[in-house]
């Protein structure tokens, strides 16, 4: 059966892969997706349900007569079973629906204001790191062994090792209070001035794309390493080609599907450098949000924006399962076979 | 001796044997010998003095409010400088690392200690037991770290306490995941299928067969969990969501350094020379351990 597949993909790629992809996505989602979020959501909805102080109180303030405090429990929904809570808030949830905050406005006016913010950050930084990762890992590759491959391997070695936040700070002291070239906080929209919008920018994508930049990097250059000890590279070096044309025409391009697969795992990491990005620069996202939100007990705001960052890890971890299964060395040795011919 | 029992010896010495001082002498030399394993080991012993001997020997206390000016740059009085209270910055980064370290270890080592053992537990029982304990490891898995770690200091309120036990908590899944990924590897090996044949209780093949072949995992992985753990600690200090004042940390110390970030650099620059000097040592001492420990790497080099 494997091998049918394989000599069916080998001819007519793209028509049994979907069918084998859509089944292996289809498993994937039923098996091991839905089955999570709901789990984090039971866990995250029940640990905020126990928390001591009722909701109904803090609502009326500590002077409520029991007989308000009933009625409001009432009015709230507070008097119905768990499950029944749990459900309602769930299908809220999935209607986009989030509740009241703490602070009288609705958990929804709060994330359009900052979600935004947040996920142009997190787009910007996502593609600074993989760019200039594949970039930095491509030269690196091209100079294995050579003093320029020792430098980046050592420039990437530190950007692994730092932690993004503490790399901010260090930006942040140099390009801000040092030199005075960029602004050291705050977000400007790019609709009203995208200069000032891309100097505000370029430190916090900077800083959280560092981490991406270093493991890119180094996986690239490694791919393109063990790409060049290929028969094929051989043959195109006997041929005369030079050496550029050798890893620009010829290696690099299967030396890159590998590096695809492991872009999509990033996203989820930078959603959890942002929370504390976000703070260094003063930028108005949802790590703020969230922040604050701890500091002030705002337990639906909370209860949203947990639920939201492993709603968006999770699906990012399963794109990246799908570029893994994408990527099978079965259909990736089909695939470099034809580009050997 | 035969070859057979030979090879039955080497498999079983492994776990008999105490390792002795001599072999803990030439593993520590060969350490030394890799550049980056030297620069590590330099850097761990500095930053061990700076945070466990210095505290003991200055004069100075962390809380005193010196005669001096506030914020006064690095002199030879004040290495590091003074802080908005006039308190010096050197004794206060060095109970900083002391506090991040010892929270930020101490919560490590509960958490693998729970989580090897679930791990072992799932592993050796299998069935529903095992899959229980996967699935809910799994959804921890799920979550990113810091997400985990917010949500239960949003519940249990801020402190170093709540902290330590949020990173010892996130710790338990990747460790029962090493350690039940370590016990199925081994139940498959021969000497496993022996022990049981001449009628040992899984208990006894677990504790004394299993356990003892399975640690070189966890002495590589041990170090990156550190580091991630230390670093995570530094960060919701940072983000004021740990110990309280007068009580320094490094995430603390960062945090106000921001504030006078315009005209006191050194301020932020010092906790953050700290904490970056520390990664750096864990992060090469890992990679070198990681080659060592590895024969396939180590053949490769």
């Amino acid at each position: 059966m494997a091998s049918l597949v394989i000599e069916e993909v080998t001819r007519v790629r793209l028509l049994l892969p979907v069918d084998v992809v859509i089944q292996y996505v289809l498993v994937r989602l039923v098996k091991q997706f839905v089955p999570t979020v709901l789990i984090a959501s039971v866990v995250i909805f029940a640990l905020i349900d126990i928390l001591p102080g009722d909701p109904a109180v803090i609502a009326l303030g500590p002077s409520a007569t029991p007989e308000a405090v009933t009625a409001m429990r009432h009015e709230m929904g507070l008097d119905r079973p768990f499950a029944v809570r749990y459900f309602s808030w769930l299908a809220d949830a999935f209607r986009g629906n989030f509740g009241l905050s703490t602070t009288g406005v609705t958990v929804n006016k709060l994330l359009r204001g900052t979600l935004p913010v947040t996920v142009e950050l997190a787009l910007v930084a996502f593609a600074l790191g993989n760019l200039g990762g594949i970039a930095l890992g491509v030269v690196a590759g091209a100079n294995h062994g050579k003093l320029l491959d020792i430098v980046i391997g050592v420039a990437t070695t530190c950007a692994l090792a730092i932690p993004s936040f503490v790399a901010g700070l260090l930006l942040l002291l140099a390009f801000s209070v040092q030199l005075g070239w960029l602004p050291s906080a705050g977000e400007v929209a790019f609709t009203q001035n995208p200069v000032e919008a891309a100097k505000h920018l370029v430190l916090p994508a900077f800083a959280l794309a560092l981490p991406i930049i270093g493991y890119i990097s180094r996986f690239t250059r490694q791919s393109l390493v063990d790409t060049l000890t290929y028969d094929f590279v051989r043959t195109a070096r006997a041929k005369g080609l030079s050496e550029r044309v050798v890893v620009f025409r010829h290696a690099l391009k299967p030396s890159l599907i590998p590096v695809l697969t492991i872009v999509g795992i990033q996203l989820g990491g930078l959603l959890g450098g942002a929370i504390v990005i976000e703070q260094v620069f003063t930028w108005p996202g949802m790590g703020r949000l969230l922040i604050g939100s701890v500091s002030q007990k705002d337990y639906p705001t909370i209860e949203t924006i947990t639920l939201l960052l492993v709603a968006a890890y999770l699906i990012f971890n399963l794109l990246t399962d799908l570029a893994y299964a994408w990527a099978d060395p079965r259909l990736r040795s089909a695939l470099s076979g034809r580009q050997t011919r | 001796m035969s070859r057979e029992s030979a090879a039955v010896e080497l498999e079983y010495g492994a776990r008999a044997r105490v390792v002795p001082i001599g072999a803990t002498l030439r593993f520590i030399r060969r350490l030394v010998r890799e550049p980056r394993g030297l620069i590590a080991m330099i850097l761990l012993g500095t930053l061990a003095i700076f945070a466990f001997v210095v505290p003991l020997i200055d004069p100075v206390s962390p809380f005193d409010f010196l005669n001096v000016a506030a914020l006064a740059p690095p002199s030879g009085s004040h290495w590091f400088g003074t802080d908005e209270l006039g308190r010096d910055l050197f004794i206060r980064n060095a109970v900083g690392l002391r506090t991040t370290v010892i929270a930020g270890v101490g919560a490590v080592c509960g958490g693998w200690l729970v989580g090897i053992g679930l791990g072992y537990f799932a592993g050796y029982s299998g069935g529903i037991v095992d899959s229980t304990i996967s699935r809910i490891t799994d959804t921890m898995l799920a979550i990113p770290g810091i997400v985990v770690a917010i949500l239960l200091i949003a519940l249990l309120g801020t402190g170093v306490w709540t902290i330590s036990l949020s990173i010892l908590i996130f710790n338990i899944p990747i460790s029962v995941r090493l350690a039940r990924g370590a016990v199925l590897r081994e139940l498959v090996r021969d000497y496993v299928l022996a022990a049981e044949a001449i009628g040992c209780s899984g208990r006894r093949v677990l504790y004394r067969h299993i356990v003892r072949n399975t640690f070189g995992v966890f002495a590589v992985q041990l170090p990156i969990a550190i580091v991630y753990s230390v670093l995570i600690m530094a960060a919701l200090n940072y983000l004021g969501l740990g110990s309280k004042p007068p009580q320094p940390s490094l995430g603390d110390l960062m945090n106000q350094g921001q504030r006078y970030m315009q005209t006191d650099a050194w301020y932020l620059v010092t906790p953050v020379a700290v904490l970056v000097l520390l990664t750096l040592a864990l992060n090469f001492l890992s990679d070198v351990l990681a080659e060592m420990l590895d024969p396939i790497r180590r053949g490769r080099a």
